[in-house]
């Protein structure tokens, strides 16, 4: 199974990126930085997204994605919906390799707004990626299970008036169930239980002591009104170094409502004029 | 030339060659028959020779009967050889019950029709009219005109008639091993394992033909032990086992059996394998020579039948041939039935006598049945009533019914009784002259009522079809309804309670206008088979219901969960079809169709179907706008272009 070698070699690659040899050189220093330097968790921050994803079908095995993310965070005054954080747009084609198998290459444009109400720097700046996608399903009994390997080439900028765009590459391995509830499999009228976790690497030039940028732990609980509609709802909690200081955590508890689309633009059928019907 | 063989034949002595080799030929010569044959009353064609010898037939050669023709679906083949009328060599016993398939199959340029169904089979050979060597039974279901799967298989070996060492019988799911001894006496362990032979799930422990115990899985750690007493062993005798042997074991665990063992599991395949076997003596004994191929044997304790018994169950036979002739009488009266519509005293008497039937004459039959097959003396005779009747004799009390149906008694005349608990057959014998003295009380009473019935022989026989058509029709739609959805349950209902109304309406039409009888039969005969035809297509319904959905299903690959999921398309037709025109259509049919609006009925509810499947294929989307808000179901149907 291709599949499994990549998953294995991902996991591998995970595990690697956790073993720093730079550190193991300088024992002595990590001792004594230990006994001044210990791990700091930031306040929790409240929010709230609202997803839309879109898998539209354009041919037998290309498919459009389309998924349009608002996320919102909290203010001093409002909790989880105080103002608008990023506008996410992102797209890509996606190529089904097998039932179980696909990939997926495209592009980001989020709209980052500063959201932080001391900031004298502009309200608004947009983010680029490209990013690339590689998903594997796995059946297990009635449940499904899925692997999602995606690596994106980001360029981003903060606030600041002296920051410039900097250019980071992102490594993420999402592991996610999808348990049917009152039904025997995923199918309309399914309600399901879809637990997710997801690890977010990340390495550049800025990247100095902050490697592991996210841990995402979601529960989410998802209808399939039919083959193509699905609306989810769920919690998640995340945690992850800052970029300035690998010892200081950011923790965010976020309520995420998820709309799945999936129209088909490939049908002729039913398109055939009528030969006996005239109504 | 001529004129040599002329002379030749003058003289005497050639002449009394010819009478001698006359007289051979009408004594030994072999001869053929091929014609029209019967066995069992199954009529075919037989092919064989025979010679005859002292004016009697004697089969002597190759046998073989076909009852089979092109379009008949269960065919009977027999194989197999005859030395002067016994059975020799390898024999062939086949039948098949087959169902055509709807759909013919375009094969090497002709239609093939391809079957569905059982075959049934057995093969072995004779010695001297004995069963010699291995027999083999089997159940074969046969699909696509192919065997599909073996269903059972038994196989016995026989040596000069006797079986011999182990046999074996397998079904689908089990497989049964047993031993036996050289005198053809079970023996040993009998065990039915799962197919796959590791669990055993019954075992039958016999010895030297005595079965002592049955041990049943009842589940992974439970099993249920069965002990048989084993005193009176010297009053022991040597019977066959068959489904006699199985009924005597029956009467002598009821107790000790909650399981029921004797309904399935080994025992049911002991019975199925007999039953097979039997089949096959009866044929040959219907062929004029008898054969015995159920002859395994076991030992069972007897009790012998006292003379008083022996006269009870003389006596109870005959109360019950007498009593079954009478009922027999009443309830196939055809002016009774249709009587008993409007005419409370015969409703009562009729229906009383319906009741005495299921209530006395059922088991009076069986025992009757034990009487014949001469099991009862192996049956202790408190079993053999406590079995049959387990809460005692029924009360001495009759019910009847009016013409609504309510229950009401029957006013018993005589003055016989018997006691309900007992053991004893006496009380049997009493019941059963109880019994008849009551079906001979309403019989004479339904004698006065059916002098007052002037008896119409033009019309006799077509009242006759006419019951017997309605019977049929009520009967089926008893068997169909139960398991019908709710809709369609009350439609079927409906029609039977038609099919009562139509009678009874029938029954009232005077008695003097012959000619509006005569025609109303007629009419009515055609409205029955209509009516028949009619639960046919109703019963059909959730079948092409399904069907429609599956066609207006299609299967969609969601990449979000890289499944694949089935979808209705053009919801609106189906929407339309189930919610409005169905149940719009079964409406008309539970509120009463009458005999002229069936063939019309029929006929928009095929329309519908093609229409909704020609649809499936077309470009219905301004269609599927108008049924959206349409919510009469006339106008549906106008929209979908079906005609009222």
């Amino acid at each position: 199974m291709p599949s499994h070698k990549i998953i294995s070699l991902f996991l591998l690659a995970l595990t690697l990126a956790f073993v720093n040899p730079a550190r193991g050189q300088d024992k002595p220093d990590i001792d004594s930085e230990t006994e001044t330097r210990a791990s700091k968790y930031k306040d929790v921050k409240r929010k709230f997204w609202f997803n839309t994803y879109g898998n539209i079908r354009i041919s037998k095995r290309l498919f459009w994605i389309a998924q349009t993310h608002l996320r919102f965070e909290e203010t001093a005054g409002t909790p989880y919906v105080g103002q608008i954080g990023q506008i996410y747009n992102r797209h890509a084609i996606g190529y089904i390799y097998d039932k179980k198998t696909n990939f997926a290459l495209g592009g980001v444009l989020r709209l980052n707004f500063n959201t932080d109400p001391d900031s004298d720097g502009p309200d608004l700046l947009p983010e680029y990626r490209i990013w690339h996608q590689y998903q594997f399903a796995m059946p297990l009994y009635n449940a499904m299970a899925y692997h999602r390997i995606r690596i994106e080439h980001r360029w981003s900028k903060s606030f600041g008036e002296e920051d410039e765009y900097i250019f980071r590459n992102r490594y993420r391995y999402m592991f996610r169930l999808k348990v049917p509830l009152n039904k025997p499999g995923l199918q309309p009228g399914a309600l399901y239980i879809a637990p997710e976790s997801e690890v977010i690497l990340q390495s550049g030039k800025q990247v100095v002591d902050s490697p592991l940028e996210d841990v995402r732990l979601n529960a989410t609980l998802g209808y399939i009104i039919n083959p193509r509609l699905t609306v989810a709802g769920g919690f998640m909690y995340s945690f992850g170094q800052t970029l300035d200081d690998g010892s200081v955590y950011n923790q965010n508890y976020t309520f995420r409502i998820h709309l799945y689309f999936s129209p088909d633009l490939r049908k002729v059928k039913n398109k055939l004029p009528s030969v006996h019907f005239r109504d | 030339m001529f004129r040599l063989s002329l002379s030749i034949s003058k003289a005497p002595g050639f002449r009394l060659f010819c009478c001698l080799v006359f007289f051979c030929n009408l004594g030994f010569a072999q001869q053929i028959y091929n014609g029209d044959y019967e066995i069992l009353g199954v009529a075919g064609e037989a092919t064989y020779t025979y010679r005859l010898k002292e004016g009697d037939t004697l089969k002597n050669g190759p046998f073989l009967f076909q009852h089979s023709s092109q379009n008949n679906l269960d065919p009977v083949a027999i194989k197999g050889s005859f030395k002067n009328d016994i059975p020799v060599g390898l024999w062939h016993y086949s039948s098949g019950n087959y169902v055509p398939q709807k759909e013919k199959e375009f094969v090497d340029f002709s239609f093939v029709t391809r079957l569905d169904g059982i075959k049934k089979a057995v093969e072995g050979s004779y010695y001297e009219g004995l069963p010699d060597s291995t027999w083999t039974i089997t159940r074969d279901s046969i699909g696509d005109s192919k065997v599909s799967s073996n269903q059972f298989k038994s196989e016995i070996t026989y040596k000069e008639g006797i079986p011999q060492l182990s046999f074996t019988i397998e079904t689908t799911e089990n497989l049964l091993i047993g031993r036996l001894l050289r005198n053809a006496s079970a023996h040993d362990t009998w065990t039915l394992f799962t197919k796959d032979g590791i669990n055993e799930i019954e075992n039958w422990v016999f010895d030297n033909g005595v079965l002592r115990e049955v041990r049943i899985r009842v589940n992974d750690s439970v099993e249920k032990v069965l002990s048989f007493n084993q005193d009176k062993q010297e009053d022991a005798e040597l019977i066959y086992l068959d489904e006699n042997y199985l009924t005597i074991m029956e009467f002598g665990l009821q107790k000790q059996d909650t399981t029921h063992v004797f309904d399935h599991g080994l025992s049911s395949l002991l019975k199925e394998n007999a039953t097979y076997q039997h089949q096959v003596e009866t044929m040959m004994s219907d062929l004029g020579s008898p054969v015995k191929l159920a002859v395994m044997k076991v030992k069972v304790p007897r009790y012998d039948l006292s003379k008083e018994e022996e006269k009870n169950l003389t006596a109870i036979t005959e109360h019950y041939e007498k009593s079954r002739s009478l009922a027999g009488i009443v309830l196939t009266d055809t002016q009774l039935i249709l009587k008993k519509l409007t005419d409370q005293k015969v409703a009562l008497l009729y229906n009383a006598v319906e009741n005495i039937e299921q209530t006395y004459l059922k088991k009076l039959e069986k025992l009757n049945g034990y009487r014949k097959d001469e099991v009862i003396r192996f049956i202790k005779r408190d079993a053999l009533i406590e079995g049959l009747w387990p809460s005692g004799l029924p009360p001495r009390e009759v019910v009847g019914k009016d013409t609504s149906g309510l229950q009401v008694a029957y006013p018993v005349k005589t003055g016989l009784t018997y006691s309900r608990s007992t053991n004893k057959l006496q009380d049997v014998e009493d019941m059963a002259h109880f019994v008849e003295s009551v079906l001979t009380e309403i019989q004479d009473d339904l004698g006065l009522s059916l002098k007052n019935l002037k008896p119409q022989k033009q019309v006799d026989t077509k009242e006759e079809a006419l019951v017997q058509q309605a019977g049929q029709l009520k009967i089926r739609i008893d068997s169909l309804a139960p398991s019908q959805p709710d809709d369609l349950r009350k439609a079927l209902l409906a029609l039977k309670g038609r099919a009562d109304q139509q009678l009874q309406q029938y029954a009232l039409i005077d008695q003097d206008s012959l000619e509006t009888k005569n025609r109303r039969a007629g009419e009515l005969k055609i409205c029955f088979a209509e009516q028949q035809e009619l639960v046919d297509l109703l019963i059909q319904i959730p079948d092409e219901q399904e069907e429609l959905k599956e066609a207006y299903t299609e299967e969609v690959y969601v990449i979000f969960t890289a499944t694949i999921m089935d979808e209705q398309v053009k919801k609106h037709i189906i929407n339309a079809y189930e919610k409005q025109v169905l149940p719009y259509l079964l409406k008309q049919v539970q509120e009463g169709l009458s005999c002229e609006e069936i063939q019309d009925w029929m006929t928009t509810y095929r329309n519908i179907q093609d229409r909704l499947l020609q649809l499936r294929n077309e470009d219905t989307r301004r269609l599927e706008r108008k049924l959206k808000r349409e919510d009469n179901p006339q106008e549906v149907l106008k929209l979908l272009g079906v005609a009222l």
